[in-house]
């Protein structure tokens, strides 16, 4: 599984960096623009990723601007919904209206900070990622 | 039911619905106590709400939960399409309020801050049973599908609660470092680096830990504070900061949201604690979370939470009128001292004037120096003008929702007071139309192969004796194909002169023609074809000019020239 991560703070992004590529190869980015950027370049690859995990609080773009770029993105390729790659966004943030606008915005997964590995674990079987 | 609220979000939002759910379940079921049998509707109902507990424990990923609703779902349906002939009501009575009992008890428990992890296999194994003992009753539906399993949906969606679901706590940390601690400032910053790991946010004073050696003397004067958001709880957090470290005094106290955001003023101030911690109810936007990483030690800000402030000195504020008056005043004083010094009596008196010539001088400099100072009080910079812009900006590609960023060159570019009050509206126009017609879409700047995030210059600068005043985007540029079809449409230019005939800036001066519009549909950010008419004929009445340049692709520029 290819796994693309944006965490803009050094210490998560060491611990998602070893906890992520369990599951597969992950490559990181410190910014929601670096995000956009990368996850194009994979599609112009025809490598294209299987799981984004973004930051919301990043800077530059933040994690709900990155996913929208990368839905749209999407679009345009003509990705059918079922083949859009799986968005995770992990944050510190859990107020009701950032999960609903993350959900509104096409986010697969919306999980808290601190994060719970058997939790997430969990999520990526339920959606087929992982055996 | 009652319980604590816990202090995530989706938590408390789920644990409150799921409760309304159980409560209208239980009335409905109890209802059909001693009745021999569900009535259809109330069928379809019971799996309706099972069908919503699913759902629900699904995206909170309670699995024991999902599976439970799902197992009694699947009973509920097949009552609902096989309306087998005998069910045992009592015992389906009893089931389902285990089942709700089961529910009540998992809310319980995630309301305490558990996990909803109870084992719901035996009462999963019930179902299954039960619902073979009425399938098995039933001889000719025997051999059809019993369930409907429906395909867990592609647009699945999870929310995972964070490890820790209590929410943040603040603290105020005060260290106090023994007096012969060498190099304090970096002791310090190993506590800060430690406590990194669980903040959400960490301020801390003095600042400048990592680069100044003297702020190790600061901090054995007047110890390390330090301002934290975590979700840690307290014990937690002092078993962390204490250990290991040559600390001679810790003190840890829990604060409110508001004491933490008020920064160190009110630190070790004594105040109530307030445990209510206020949120902010406006609505958010992407590009509300962009980080802005603060100086060391200051914490990072959010874009949402960021205020224009620009230190402009002290000033004081005058009366407009005044101020002409006194311009007015300072010229009339020039000429009449003028005329006082070159007097013709006094001159031809044949006086000899020497102390007075010596003094004339000098009085002549005074006034021309004050008529330089008035002058330039009537200048203004063109700093707030521009914020407001940036501000005008910034509200457009929200309700457009449109990712715009705003560059501001040469604000610290002085013109007349009139000038800038005057080029307010026409840039106000200008801005806003670049937000709505110039900057593409994210889409189309994405296929154009631009940044997603469109960029408006504002640009101010002086020289040759002129001032120009501009208003730049990178977006599409004007099209003069639509323009010239435009003006011919609105019978604006002959219908002889071929197209070809028309140069570029013969183009773009159509639009300034009244009436013109190029975008058919009216917004509210522009294009009422009160546009930029309007525009030009503000900046010709105040003596200047506008240009307009505009590459199709690339984007457009209009630059207001006022001489000097």
């Amino acid at each position: 599984m290819r796994i693309l991560l944006a965490e803009d703070d050094f210490v998560t992004r060491k611990f998602m960096m070893n906890f992520l590529s369990k599951y597969g190869d992950c490559d990181v980015t410190v910014d929601g623009m670096e995000a956009v950027d990368a996850f194009m370049m994979a599609m112009e690859e025809n490598d294209p990723y299987d799981l984004v995990c973004l930051d919301i609080m990043m800077p530059v773009m933040d994690g709900y601007q990155a996913l929208i770029g990368i839905r749209n993105i999407e679009k345009e390729k003509g990705i059918p919904q079922d083949k859009a790659v799986k968005v995770i966004m992990a944050t510190a943030l859990n107020e009701e209206k950032n999960v609903k606008m993350a959900f509104d915005l096409g986010c697969t997964i919306y999980s808290g900070k601190p994060i719970n590995q058997d939790r997430f674990e969990q999520a990526l079987k339920k959606l087929g990622l992982i055996e | 039911m009652s319980f604590e609220l816990n202090r995530d979000d989706m938590l408390d939002t789920y644990v409150l619905e799921t409760t309304q759910i159980l409560e209208e379940l239980q009335a409905l079921v109890l209802r059909f106590q001693d009745a021999d049998a569900f009535s259809e509707d109330a069928i379809a109902e019971i799996f309706r709400y099972m069908h919503t507990l699913k759902g629900s424990a699904g995206f909170m990923m309670f699995e024991q939960m999902h599976m439970l609703s799902h197992k009694t779902e699947d009973v509920f349906y097949y009552l609902r399409e096989h309306k087998p002939a005998s069910v045992p009501q009592k015992e389906l009575i009893e089931l389902v309020l285990k089942v709700s009992d089961f529910f009540q008890g998992e809310l319980e428990k995630l309301s305490e801050g558990q996990d909803a992890d109870t084992d719901a296999g035996d009462l999963i194994d019930e179902l299954n049973t039960f619902l073979e003992k009425i399938s098995a009753s039933d001889e000719d539906k025997k051999n059809e599908k019993l369930t409907e399993t429906a395909a867990e949906s592609s647009d699945t969606r999870i929310y995972i609660a964070p490890k820790d679901t209590k929410a943040n706590h603040y603290f105020q940390i005060y260290i106090v470092y023994a007096r012969d601690t060498k190099m304090a400032n970096v002791h310090a910053y190993k506590v800060v680096r430690l406590l990194k790991d669980i903040a959400v946010d960490i301020k801390y004073t003095p600042e400048d830990i990592l680069t100044s050696e003297a702020s190790g003397d600061e901090i054995l004067d007047k110890g390390f504070k330090i301002l934290l958001k975590t979700g840690c709880a307290r014990k937690k957090l002092k078993k962390l900061v204490s250990e290991g470290y040559e600390t001679e005094a810790i003190e840890i106290k829990e604060i409110d949201a508001a004491r933490f955001e008020a920064g160190f003023k009110l630190f070790g101030v004594d105040a109530p604690v307030v445990a209510k911690v206020t949120k902010d109810d406006k609505e958010y936007a992407p590009g509300d979370f962009v980080v802005h990483n603060g100086a060391p030690g200051q914490g990072r800000f959010l874009a949402k939470d960021t205020e224009q402030k620009k230190d402009k000195g002290t000033h004081i504020s005058v009366e407009v009128s005044d101020m002409d008056r006194l311009a007015d005043l300072v010229i009339k004083l020039s000429k009449a001292q003028g005329k006082l010094i070159d007097d013709k009596e006094v001159r031809d008196a044949g006086l000899k004037l020497e102390a007075f010539d010596r003094n004339a001088d000098k009085i002549r400099v005074i006034t021309s120096e004050m008529q330089d100072l008035v002058t330039s009080m009537r200048m203004v910079s063109f700093t707030n003008i521009f914020l407001r812009m940036n501000r005008v900006i910034f509200e457009a590609s929200r309700k457009l929702g449109k990712d715009i960023e705003c560059v501001i060159e040469g604000d610290e570019v002085k013109a007349d007071r009139g000038i800038i009050e005057h080029i307010s509206d026409p840039l106000m126009h200008m801005v806003r139309n670049c937000a709505d017609h110039g900057i593409e879409d994210g889409n189309e700047r994405m296929l154009a192969g631009k940044p997603m995030r469109g960029r408006i210059t504002l640009k101010a600068e002086e020289s040759d004796g002129e001032l120009r005043v501009s208003v730049s985007d990178d977006g599409a540029g004007l099209n003069r194909e639509k323009i010239l079809k435009k003006a011919h449409d609105k019978d604006l230019i002959p219908a002889d002169r071929p197209d070809e005939d028309y140069t570029d800036s013969e183009v773009w001066q159509l639009i300034t023609i009244p009436g013109f519009s190029t975008n058919s549909e009216v917004t509210e950010f522009s294009g009422r074809g009160v546009g930029m008419d309007v525009v030009v004929n503000t900046v010709e009445t105040i003596g200047g000019k506008l240009k307009i340049e505009s590459t199709e692709g690339k984007g457009s520029t209009m630059t207001m020239i006022f001489p000097v």
